[in-house]
């Protein structure tokens, strides 16, 4: 099971030696791609209303790493997450995680989609929207009952297990969610612009929250935005995605030190300089 | 926004409002047609406690419950597959349209002959007219889940089974319960009318013969029991309803707040 104590790990979390955290850094030959897409290409629709979205991508992210996706808006983002998730047919290429060829939705891999409204069931409880995945593979009842309330509880969502979804603030259905994917235990977490709708001081907690659960349970996440800032204070590299057709333009690695600061990260040059890089990078294109 | 206070009394008011005038109004009413409602009260109870009660209330209401168990037990799998398949759709179109724009009083000849007035003629009067307000709710429902809901359902590993369980049908709930409603109230109106063509058991039976022997207020008796019947099917579907969609009405509300 990947869900660590908490407890532990949040107290020791600030003091840590960044070794700790990236064991995988220190030994290259070790790295581990988990997911591979290679020679992706998706074509919506047929004949003269084709839409080519995506074209010829290729990119791979290691175990445990976090990369996040920047690109102009309908480039196709949602698209790539789709195809490494199994919910899309690419028109060609593949995508490989953990090994296998994904031909439909991966056990490895979970999702948090932008809109907390919508992928929240409004009749299911709190605690029954985190573990109804859990039921569907027949885990117990009071097994994922207590795998829920954990994740709960590492979301900072402990005693509103009960409560429904629309009883709770925005900042706090999107937690839900974050929480959902983490009870899943998956090997690779992907995040749709998982904080576009929600105010800019919930969106720091949230960042920091996402940052924090990754280094606690040593999860791959594959983060999605539009907010270059977001990108580079979340990101060990960052991939720059061209307009339609789209292909990887730029692949950043983040050299910021962790965990990262809301504030004094932001004042690095390196973070400064890495801003630059993208925002130029995207504006180029138009 | 009217104050709760008034609507509440508006609600009870209005139906005890009416009575009382009725009460009143009818008081040493020497017309035929329209006696004074205390004697049409002293009726009711003889009527309804005595042989009519096992003969014609009892074969009713238990017609009506068998029709409207078929309909739902067809109507919301038939619905469930219209709504997912669009071909099913179309191919199914024409006939559904077909049979939902003949009113229940037009097709009455075709169970009659196949039946016989009885059992099987009421309660396949019934199904039919249930059926068609179910199966369209059900069909729209079905085809307005947010395809966003479906796909996160499938992404944590749910198969096509669990997702119609976990998600689409809890989804689609709304909108089959307000057919649910409307097919209760057309239902109802078979139920009598059946008795009242076919001149079986039943309270539609019942009214005719007493209209036929000049039993005014045996007639009104027999109409005051219809209008009892139907409040009991709705309170009984209302507190179904504010069981399973407790959810809905919490979640319009913090909607139209949020808003
Ligand atoms: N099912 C579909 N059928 C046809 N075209 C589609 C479909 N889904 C997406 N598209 C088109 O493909 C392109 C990429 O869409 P996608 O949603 O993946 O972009 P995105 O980068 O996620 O955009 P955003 O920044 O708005 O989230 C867009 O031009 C969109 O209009
Ligand atoms: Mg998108």
């Amino acid at each position: 099971m990947s869900t660590t104590t908490n407890k532990s790990g949040e107290t020791v979390m600030g003091n840590v030696d960044d070794s700790d955290f990236h064991p995988i850094d220190q030994h290259p030959a070790a790295r581990e791609r988990v997911v591979e897409v290679s020679g992706l290409s998706v074509v919506y629709g047929a004949g003269s209303d084709a839409v080519h979205t995506l074209k010829d991508l290729t990119f791979s992210v290691d175990r445990g790493e976090l990369l996040c996706i920047v690109g102009p808006s309908g480039c196709g983002k949602t698209t790539l997450l789709k195809s490494v998730c199994g919910l899309l047919v690419p028109t060609s290429g593949s995508v490989t995680v953990a090994g296998h060829a994904v031909d439909g939705p991966p056990p490895e891999v979970a999702l948090v989609f932008q809109d907390y409204t919508r992928s929240l069931m409004p009749w299911k409880t709190v605690l029954d929207n985190v573990i109804f995945p859990l039921r569907a593979k027949r885990m117990s009842r009071a097994e994922s009952r207590s795998v829920g309330l954990q994740a709960l509880d590492q979301v900072g969502l402990g005693g509103f297990e009960s409560k429904y979804p629309w009883q709770l603030s925005g900042g706090m259905q999107q937690r839900v969610a974050i929480a959902r994917g983490v009870a899943y235990q998956p090997e690779v977490l992907l995040m749709d612009e998982p904080f576009a709708s929600v105010d800019a001081q919930t969106r720091a907690e949230l960042e920091d929250l996402v940052l924090e659960l990754r280094r606690n349970l040593g999860m791959t996440v594959i983060f999605v935005t539009h907010d270059i800032d977001e990108s580079v204070y979340m990101g060990d590299r960052v991939i720059v995605l061209s307009s339609r057709p789209t292909t990887v333009k730029e692949n950043l690695e983040v050299g910021l030190p962790v965990p990262r600061d809301q504030v004094f990260t932001k004042q690095e040059p390196e973070f400064v300089r890495l801003r630059t890089d993208i925002a130029s990078s995207i504006r180029s294109q138009h | 926004m009217t104050s709760p206070v008034v609507l509440r009394t508006l609600r009870f008011g209005t139906p005890l409002g009416l009575l009382a005038f009725w009460w009143f109004w009818s008081n040493g009413s020497e017309s035929l047609y329209f006696p004074p409602l205390s004697d049409v009260l002293d009726r009711f109870v003889e009527v309804w406690t005595g042989p009519a009660f096992r003969n014609d209330l009892v074969p009713s209401v238990v017609r009506f419950v068998v029709g409207f168990a078929l309909a739902l037990i067809i109507a919301i799998p038939l619905g469930t597959a219209f709504g997912l398949s669009s071909r099913l759709r179309r191919d199914a179109l024409p006939l559904t349209e077909f049979s939902r724009s003949l009113p229940v009083a037009a097709i009455v000849p075709i169970p009659l002959l196949a039946f016989g007035p009885g059992f099987g003629m009421d309660v396949s009067l019934i199904l039919f007219s249930a059926i068609f307000p179910i199966l369209l709710a059900t069909t729209d429902g079905v085809r307005g889940v947010d395809p966003q809901a479906v796909e996160t359902a499938r992404v944590y590993g749910l198969n096509m089974r669990q997702v119609l369980r976990e998600v689409i049908l809890p989804a689609a709930m709304p909108p089959i319960f307000a057919g649910i409603r409307v097919a209760l109230a057309i239902g109802i109106s078979a139920m009598v009318i059946a008795g009242m063509l076919s001149s079986s058991q039943g309270i539609g039976a019942y009214v005719i013969l007493a209209q036929q022997s000049f039993d005014v207020l045996g007639t009104w008796a027999g109409l005051v029991m219809i209008g009892l019947l139907g409040i009991v099917i709705n309170g009984t579907f209302l507190l179904i309803q504010s069981r399973v969609l407790a959810w809905h009405t919490g979640w319009r509300r913090a909607a139209k707040e949020g808003s």
